[in-house]
């Protein structure tokens, strides 16, 4: 309890972390406000059914409230780089030499924050949205389902992607490159190879979100494919982001954590 | 007080790849003493401290306190309070909440900060940034997160560094009150005509081995602290 009591005090006390909270409510509804005027504005090139009228097309605006999770990966990356940053390790540390204590409390707390900004950045797309298809009376209302199922996916991928964000700081220890890591690998590489190699992209961290967010959706254009009917079911995809924690926090663990303080 | 050794080098070596930063360290620290801990740049002192508080892995040999290792302390901030750098604070947060974060994590109480910043003469500065603390403001802050869990024992490495004269002279006043206190105190330090004036007991340390350690005086042999120091430090090498 020591541990969790200093690790939440890490947290909250730096005004870095209402900026992330609200970088992710923000990120939430760029993704979802504007969704409805680009399906309206680009309708001529959507496939037949494939525009606002569709009730699984504005399923598809509302689930995307769930994408702040980057914000909440790299508040688990800052929790461990911090510590390096600020040279607190050493004091994190002569209190509780027991390492792997120290990161247990770490992803803890890392898990219990990423549920909260998840819950409350997703609940700001969600509204994000509602606004963005009220200009469009045209538009289908959603199905009741896709608000629990968001909701649902958002605290497992806020607890999970918390925890990972965690071991990726502890294995990286130095902050901007953990940070810039995440970024690129999260919304550029990871979504570079879910269009163009869905196959594998589905097992990866992005195509299991969308997996547990149970949203149907099917769509090609060139070499580029998006098909959800292919994707896990939620379960399976739950137990697998869990597998990707379970094995970050094993690598950190193990390895990293370690290494001498200097 | 416990009849154990409160700080002990059983045959400490470290080595980074091939060279030997410190190498078959032996030596004992007795209680209720100022100890210091002296030796050029490079000579073994820090990476010493940073094995007896388990910040590095010893290659072989053993440095104990009270018999243990650090990390088998139940209460290690009962038991150690110890400085190693000054810039371990968070920049954007105030001297009192980087206290609170280190007090919570040893499950010591809020209002012992308080405590411990006034008994550093830091209070009126305590709701301010550390950015924006001077190296002696630092210095003097990390001593008081030394001294939240009241430790019996204190490990400080350059707690004088940064510190204007009117500092040091407060620091030499600071130790000898913590000492009288019954604290055992483990200091390192290039300051040598300060420390002479500190210390009781001495360990000097060059290219990674002791190359001397006893009571000042013994140390001393007649000489300045400073002459002694260089005379001990020259004939090794």
């Amino acid at each position: 309890m020591k541990l969790i009591k200093s690790e939440f005090r890490k947290v909250f006390y730096p005004k870095s972390f209402i900026w992330l909270t609200i970088g992710a409510m923000g990120l939430a509804s760029l993704s979802t406000a504007p969704a409805a005027y680009a399906i309206k504005r680009f309708a001529k090139l959507a496939l037949p059914g494939h525009g606002l009228e569709n009730a699984d097309v504005v399923d598809g605006i509302y689930s995307k409230s769930i994408s702040g999770y980057l914000f909440v990966m790299i508040i688990g990356a800052l929790a461990m780089t911090g510590e390096f940053k600020h040279n607190t390790a050493v004091a994190t540390f002569l209190a509780s030499p027991k390492r792997h204590h120290v990161m247990w409390a770490k992803m803890l707390v890392a898990a219990v924050v990423g549920i909260a900004v998840m819950l409350i950045s997703t609940a700001t797309g969600f509204i994000a949205a509602y606004l963005g298809l009220q200009q469009y009376s045209d538009a289908a209302a959603p199905h009741s389902s896709v608000f629990i199922d968001t909701l649902g996916a958002a605290v497992v991928t806020g607890a999970v992607l918390a925890v990972i964000g965690v071991a990726i700081g502890t294995l990286i220890r130095s902050q901007t490159p953990a940070v810039v890591g995440i970024v690129i690998y999260m919304y550029l590489v990871e979504r570079l190879i879910i269009v163009f190699w869905p196959d594998g992209g589905k097992w990866l961290p992005t195509g299991l979100i969308t997996s547990m967010t149970n949203l149907k959706v099917s769509t090609s254009a060139g070499p580029m494919t998006i098909d959800t009917s292919a994707y896990l079911e939620p379960t399976p995809a739950i137990f697998m982001l869990i597998a990707y924690a379970v094995v970050f926090a094993l690598l950190a663990l193990t390895t990293t954590l370690r290494r001498d303080i200097d | 007080m416990s009849e154990t050794t409160p700080i002990e080098f059983i045959n400490l070596t470290k080595d980074f790849g091939k060279s030997h930063a410190v190498h078959a360290l032996s030596a004992k620290v007795a209680r209720g003493r100022i100890t210091g801990f002296f030796g050029p740049n490079g000579a073994g002192k820090s990476t010493s401290l940073r094995c007896l508080l388990g910040l590095a892995k010893a290659t072989s040999g053993q440095a104990l306190i009270d018999g243990k290792a650090y990390a088998e302390l139940v209460d290690p901030l009962h038991k150690v309070g110890a400085i190693l750098d000054s810039r371990g604070f968070n920049g954007s947060l105030s001297g009192k909440k980087n206290l609170l974060i280190v007090a919570a994590a040893g499950g010591i109480a809020d209002s012992r900060v308080d405590e411990v910043l006034d008994l550093v003469e830091l209070t009126g500065a305590a709701n301010h940034k550390t950015k924006g603390y001077s190296l002696g403001m630092m210095q003097r802050l990390s001593l008081a997160g030394a001294l939240l869990g009241d430790p019996e024992i204190l490990v400080l490495d350059e707690p004088g560094n940064g510190l204007d004269p009117i500092g040091i002279a407060w620091l030499r006043s600071f130790l000898r009150k913590l000492a009288d206190e019954g604290r055992t105190i483990l200091v390192s330090s290039h300051q040598l005509a300060e420390m002479q004036h500190t210390v009781d007991d001495v360990l000097v340390m060059n290219q990674g081995e002791l190359v001397a350690a006893g009571k000042i005086a013994d140390v001393q042999g007649g000489l300045s602290l400073e002459e002694a120091f260089l005379k001990i430090v020259m004939a090794k090498k």
